[in-house]
């Protein structure tokens, strides 16, 4: 049976039936229906909700809740993910699972508090300083907001890193029918140690390259530190191991990548031009394009669903056999600068940008096609 | 036509949201697909606020309408800035007290008036609205706009709701907009 859900009621609906039991935010425009929601249900499932003071503190207080054992998560928008970098940073490190909503609003800065952009896309990647391993997944509709918000918290549980789920405002704010019965959530359980809390090594990894995590409280006790540390928890700068530290928390992600990385397509076997867009921007174009295909043209859509890592290996397989690639994204050009890299010269890239605080249009999209088309002619 | 665009659109803190998100709910109780979307300014009172909704009987790829088959503006701005949206064969229902002499083709209904008149209250001219927009086009029955209402009644009262919807039907003769949606 459908219902009109919207975009962030679905994102909590999906958190609580993950598992999530914590929440601690700071309301933020677009993202507020997500900490209002949570306010209103995770009491009547014995969770716990805390307004906090600001958005670090929200995040510090979901990563003190992870470490207690419980799935924790937290939402916000530009403002207040740009406070938060410090402690996905942290949590990167100390591998602490955490799943973090960012509803885009125009940025930078306060910029358009009501308004969409795809602004944070480079900021979800690279946004904290050093090298980290991160998963970014990008929802364009509200029952695919439903179901990556629950894979973002088995990954995050699973993986032992910071999940991040990045949708614009549009389709954060969007109502439309969902069929909750017939979505798919995604299970993970964080494995906990099975030695004796004498013989815990908190960061040894098992064969997976994810240590088991004990949970505060249980008799276990380490040391959890935002320095580079030993598989011990003790800080250290002995080269080979803060070496061997940073290749694990990369490879720990890629060997799981199947499991993490997917995406959309249309008319990707006979496509010439396809069209690359994710959030709301892809249903621009999947408009576009299935307009422009029941007229007879061979365009098609890639829409990733994963944003961080990026489905490399699958467009460039697609850039292989096509003439043209078109992203299209509410910026001033991020996502682009990632499919330039991996397409690397096997087809023409052209962006068809908007950042003006409106969503990007089919009409956008089309004429962008269009005119790459008539470049090629 | 296959698919009924409408924009409800006024300033904020009229209920256009709302309204127009009665009528998205209202569909999907129908076995119609609907997509209801929004835009509005950082203010919590005052300035613009619009809503989409589409109506169809397949899925909704965009849930932005670029035209629109049915405008319903409760102010002045609304009205400029987005009849050039409208279908040349469109509906423009426009409340009195925003109506101007240039409106030609426009309905001009008494929202804001009627909503004084039986609510005793400005608040309320979004559901009379909604009355006027189920009236007008014939894309949602209104049942199902009723049953809607049951679930979610604005402001917590049905009785006051329902009131103000029935002022709103009353507004309009039944027109034929948006039928072939319904009729499949």
């Amino acid at each position: 049976m459908s219902e009109l859900l919207q975009g962030n009621r679905a994102c909590v609906q999906a958190a609580i039936a993950s598992g999530c039991r914590f929440f601690a935010g700071y309301p933020i425009t677009p993202s507020s229906e997500i900490a209002e929601s949570m306010a209103r249900l995770l009491p009547e499932v014995g969770g716990v909700f805390m307004q906090m003071e600001d958005e670090m503190a929200s995040l510090g207080a979901v990563l003190g809740a992870s470490l207690a054992g419980s799935p924790a998560m937290t939402a916000t928008s530009g403002p207040g993910f740009s406070l938060m970098q410090e402690h996905i940073g942290y949590a990167a490190l100390a591998e602490i699972p955490c799943v973090v909503i960012d509803v885009m609003r125009g940025g930078p800065s306060t910029g358009l508090p009501t308004r969409p952009s795809q602004g944070d896309v480079m900021q979800a990647r690279w946004g904290t300083h050093g090298d980290h391993p991160v998963v970014a997944l990008v929802p364009a509709s509200v029952p695919e907001i439903y179901e990556l918000t629950s894979l973002a918290f088995a990954l995050s549980e699973r993986l032992r890193v910071p999940a991040l789920v990045l949708y614009d405002e549009v389709v954060g704010h969007l109502r439309e029918p969902v069929d909750l019965g017939t979505l798919r959530l995604s299970r993970a359980e964080r494995r906990r140690p099975t030695v004796e809390p004498s013989a815990y090594r908190p960061y040894a990894p098992d064969a997976d390259l994810v240590p088991p995590l004990a949970d505060f409280g249980t008799g276990y006790r380490f040391h959890v530190t935002g320095l580079t540390h030993d598989e011990a928890g003790r800080p250290t700068e002995d080269p080979a191991v803060v070496g061997a530290l940073h290749r694990r928390l990369q490879e720990k992600v890629a060997r799981a990548r199947d499991d993490v990385v997917s995406f959309a397509g249309i008319g990707l076997e006979d496509a010439e031009v396809v069209v690359v867009a994710y959030g709301i921007a892809a249903r621009a174009a999947e408009r576009a394009v299935t307009d422009a295909r029941a007229r007879g043209e061979r365009l098609g859509l890639f829409r990733p669903r994963t944003l961080w890592p990026f489905p490399d290996v699958e467009l460039r397989a697609v850039a292989e056999r096509v003439h043209t690639i078109v992203v299209a994204e509410m910026n001033l050009g991020q996502v682009v600068l990632e499919v330039e890299r991996i397409v690397a010269g096997r087809a023409r890239v052209e962006a068809c940008l908007r950042a003006d605080g409106t969503a990007l249009t089919p009409d956008d999209v089309a004429h962008a096609v269009a005119s790459a088309a008539g470049a090629l002619a | 036509m296959t698919e009924l665009r409408v924009r409800v659109a006024g300033s904020g803190g009229q209920g256009i949201a709302v309204a127009a998100l009665l009528f998205a709910d209202a569909a999907v109780r129908a076995g119609l697909y609907a997509t209801h979307s929004q835009a509005y300014g950082p203010e919590s009172r005052g300035g613009a606020s619009k809503a989409d909704v589409i109506v169809s009987r397949a899925p909704i790829a965009f849930p932005i309408a670029a035209r629109i088959d049915v405008l319903v503006a409760l102010t002045r701005a609304a009205v400029e800035r987005y009849r050039g949206d409208l279908e040349t064969d469109g509906l423009l229902l426009v409340d009195r007290d925003a109506a101007a002499p240039l409106d030609g083709a426009a309905r001009v209904v008494p929202l804001v008036a009627e909503a004084r008149r039986v609510l005793g209250a400005a608040l309320g001219a979004n559901l009379v609205a909604l009355g006027a927009l189920v009236a007008a086009t014939d894309a949602v029955p209104l049942a199902a706009v009723e049953e809607a209402i049951r679930a979610h009644p604005p402001g917590g009262d049905l009785e006051r709701a329902l009131r103000a919807l029935r002022a709103g039907l009353a507004l309009t003769p039944v027109a034929a907009v948006g039928e072939e949606v319904r009729a499949g």
